[in-house]
């Protein structure tokens, strides 16, 4: 068993086979060999690192991705398709889906972080940049110079 | 978690740049002309990470007869910098008006097109656009890594590569040009005039196109070669020629559904190809092609959906006989009838040629043509043979069995199945046959692994599962994996069958009539320990990872929801006796996985369906799932143990 605390002091001990589906995880335990020394995240909170282990724990009997599987991944053409289970575990709101992104970016698992990347992706998908801010509440900050620049492009995407 | 909007924007925008990349790149990969647009022009942030992403801008989509393309292509080009890029130029009929008035106007203004026509002037007002757009890309032909020219006309297409004359495409992994089908047999002329270095290696795939010449250097680099038509005619000398300027060719793949390859004079001399790989589909005369080529570096042949004449049989002796690397035949005809069906004599005196290279035959679903060659065929190195066909000779079977002492593969097809004198093969790993109710009285096979048969022809009758548990009990073979088709064999006649299998992994029962879900209650029940079975406390198949179940007409929703909740917890356990309760916690245990689909609907509700699928099995259904069905037929037993059609299944990949 592994014990890992949070930011926010909290402890949780599971299984070494689900710790280890991050990549950072595996090789501090390989570091470290034997030890019950609790391995510290400091930048992930409790609530957000018990819907990891949750993830890791349904995708532990699975094979872990190799360099190979993602060099081809990153050669062939992605789709934005999810499957079944992960779909309902990304079900969330806003900020613990980027939260989870950045603690899959920090622990390297990256099935977890494509999962987060392809429903924020299925977001965007087919939405206005008006649409896309209102989403995610984002300030328009162009300058002027900029605006024009966009309307020009825009006349391109128009005229496909 | 209660948000404020301040929150959220403060967690996407808390995101590395890295990680906002990753983000964007599948909507990227969806429609990338819209999508990178859409992204830039939601913030200052996200603006700059795309802008400065040259990757983004490496796949670009154009049409080059809309005249704001070429300024748009430019634009693009800047960004992608010195990246490799892959130029998609999708060409819309001259009837879809993509040139505009206000460029019409423009060049009326110029006087560029007084004295014209008004169809003229819209021709002269696309040449222009496609000429502009090619003065682009003529500037970055040294980054192309790929060029794909789609729905082109032969005009359009002349006026386009007329500006590359010369042009260098040093990086050019793929070319691929499709012109729109209009059904004619005689095509222009076309000239591919790119320049490319020494050593380079390009693949070529050519749709309803005419015989295409290359440029010199660019016909030196090469390497694969597609050619696919729906009506064709091309003659002997063109493709002779075309194959002459590819010196360098590994990968020849021709396909054509109708039409023909004329003669139009005899070749005079027969190129020397590096060919490993030729295949050809449909209609083209097979002889004309192999007749006109030697191909001593062969190693792959695959012939498919032709018919075949005498003509057909001779060539592939003669390649087979000057092809030393020849390793994988794969010939699939379409069918007819022949008239010289089973009348094939035994050659007297039987001149025996012997193919030391050959390692793989597949033939279906006709053969008679070569039957006279195989029978005069001793491949000492094969280790896959599939015949698949019906009439096939059982001689020819029973002769490249005997002679192929490291066999690991063996397939026959309906009827096929041989009654030979006792014969072991030692390294046969994968059997699937048809029929031949007494194959075990004479094959012995010690280190068979996957056994699929298929009882076609003899409903009333199990006598393969007979003949098969005297092998068993004579020889113990490791089995991991064994398929059942349209057998008949009742429960009491399998159970202790399968008992002499401790290691079987995989179980497949298909149109299997008489098995009942007590044979699935058996398989879920501990060992007594007075069964004299495997080891007491454990399954009669302890190591049964898969089930698939296809239209078995006594299997019912409810024996396979107690099997799979039986299964689901170690034999050892209390709860391990089967029940017809649902199991309502998810399995603790290595559970047993794979598909049903059973032979009643009307018995299985949704619900009942649901509750199989929560232990991760697969409940198909006939209507909605046709695709998957097929899929979970053809699977593979084993993947780790040699499948007889993984050869046909890469073919099918990439043909």
């Amino acid at each position: 068993m592994v014990n890992l605390v949070t930011s926010d002091n909290e402890s949780f001990t599971v299984e070494k086979a689900v710790a280890s589906r991050s990549v950072l995880i595996k090789n501090m335990l390989e570091d470290v060999g034997e030890s019950d020394q609790p391995i510290p995240l400091p930048n992930v909170t409790a609530s957000v690192l018990k819907k990891v282990l949750e993830y890791c724990d349904h995708h532990k009997n699975e094979p872990m991705p190799t360099s190979e599987d993602l060099a081809a991944e990153d050669t062939r053409k992605r789709t934005t398709d999810i499957g079944e289970w992960d779909q309902k575990f990304i079900q969330v709101d806003q900020e613990m889906l980027f939260e989870i992104i950045l603690a899959a970016n920090y622990l390297d698992i990256k099935p977890l972080l494509d999962v987060g990347c392809k429903t924020v992706a299925n977001m965007i998908k087919g939405k206005t940049p008006e649409e896309i801010r209102k989403l995610f509440n984002i300030v328009n900050d162009f300058t002027p110079e900029e605006e024009a620049q966009i309307k020009k492009e825009n006349e391109w995407a128009e005229d496909r | 978690m209660a948000t404020s909007p301040d929150q959220v924007e403060a967690c996407i925008q808390r995101l590395s740049d890295d990680v906002l990349l990753e983000l964007f790149s599948p909507a990227y990969v969806e429609d990338a002309r819209d999508s990178i647009f859409q992204i830039a022009h939601v913030c200052r942030r996200w603006r700059q990470l795309i802008h400065g992403n040259p990757s983004f801008w490496s796949t670009i989509w154009f049409s080059p007869v809309c005249s704001k393309d070429p300024t748009r292509a430019a634009y693009w080009l800047e960004r992608a910098g010195t990246y490799p890029v892959s130029v998609k130029a999708v060409f819309p009929s001259a009837d879809d008006g993509e040139s505009d008035d206000q460029e019409i106007g423009g060049l009326e203004e110029s006087g560029e097109l007084r004295g014209h026509s008004a169809s003229e002037g819209s021709r002269a007002v696309r040449e222009h656009c496609i000429s502009e757009f090619a003065n682009v890309l003529r500037h970055c032909t040294d980054r192309w890594h790929r060029l794909e020219i789609e729905h082109t006309n032969y005009s359009d297409l002349s006026t386009f590569f007329q500006r590359f004359e010369g042009s260098a495409t040093p990086q050019l992994k793929h070319l691929t040009i499709s012109v729109g089908f209009d059904g004619a047999r005689i095509r222009p002329e076309l000239f591919v005039p790119f320049e490319h270095s020494a050593g380079g290696s390009v693949s070529v795939t050519l749709t309803e196109c005419c015989i295409p010449t290359f440029s010199l250097s660019f016909g030196l680099a090469v390497t694969s070669l597609q050619l696919e038509w729906k009506v064709g005619t091309v003659t002997t000398q063109e493709f002779r020629n075309l194959l002459q300027s590819c010196p360098n060719l590994e990968t020849l793949i021709l396909k054509m559904e109708l039409g023909s390859m004329r003669d139009s004079v005899p070749p005079c001399s027969a190129p020397h190809l590096r060919l490993t790989t030729l295949s050809i589909t449909g209609c083209i005369p097979i002889h004309n092609v192999l007749g006109l080529i030697q191909f001593p570096s062969l190693q792959n042949l695959q012939l498919r959906l032709f018919f075949w004449c005498e003509a057909i049989a001779l060539s592939i002796e003669r390649v087979m006989k000057s092809s030393h690397s020849l390793s994988r035949i794969s010939i699939s005809s379409r069918t007819s009838y022949h008239p010289y069906m089973h009348t094939t004599p035994w050659p007297n005196p039987p001149t025996i040629t012997i193919f030391p290279s050959i390692e793989v035959l597949d033939i279906m679903p006709e053969a008679h043509p070569i039957i006279p060659l195989l029978l005069r065929a001793i491949c000492p190195n094969l280790k896959r043979i599939v015949f698949r066909s019906p009439c096939m000779d059982v001689r020819v079977v029973q002769q490249l069995v005997a002679s192929a002492p490291n066999l690991t593969t063996l397939v026959f097809g309906k009827r096929v199945a041989p009654r030979w004198d006792p014969i072991s093969k030692p390294a046969l790993t994968y059997l699937e046959f048809s029929g031949g109710k007494n194959i075990f009285d004479t094959l012995h096979a010690p280190n068979l692994v996957v056994l699929s048969m298929d009882d076609y022809g003899h409903y009333q009758s199990p006598w393969q599962i007979v003949t098969l548990r005297t092998m068993l009990q004579k020889h113990s073979p490791p089995l991991r994996a064994l398929s059942l088709k349209n057998s008949s064999v009742f429960n009491n006649t399998l159970i202790p069958v399968l008992k002499l299998m401790p290691q079987l992994e995989v179980l497949v029962f298909d149109e299997c009539s008489s098995i009942t879900d007590n044979l699935l209650h058996d398989l879920a029940t501990p060992v007594p320990e007075s069964d004299g079975g495997p080891a007491t406390g454990t399954w009669l198949l302890p190591r049964l990872r898969e089930v698939r179940i296809f239209n078995a007409t006594c299997i019912t929703p409810y024996g396979v929801l107690a099997f799979l909740s039986a299964r689901s917890v170690p034999p050892h356990s209390e709860s391990a006796t089967p029940t017809n309760t649902p199991h309502s916690t998810p399995p603790l245990f290595a559970s047993v996985e794979g598909a049903v689909l059973f032979s009643f609907e009307g018995l299985n509700d949704e619900g009942i369906r649901e509750e199989i699928r929560s232990f991760g099995f697969t409940v198909l259904v006939k209507e909605v799932h046709r695709d998957a069905i097929k899929a979970w037929k053809r699977r593979a037993l084993l993947k780790e143990v040699a499948d007889p059609d993984e050869w046909a299944y890469e073919q099918a990949a990439w043909l």
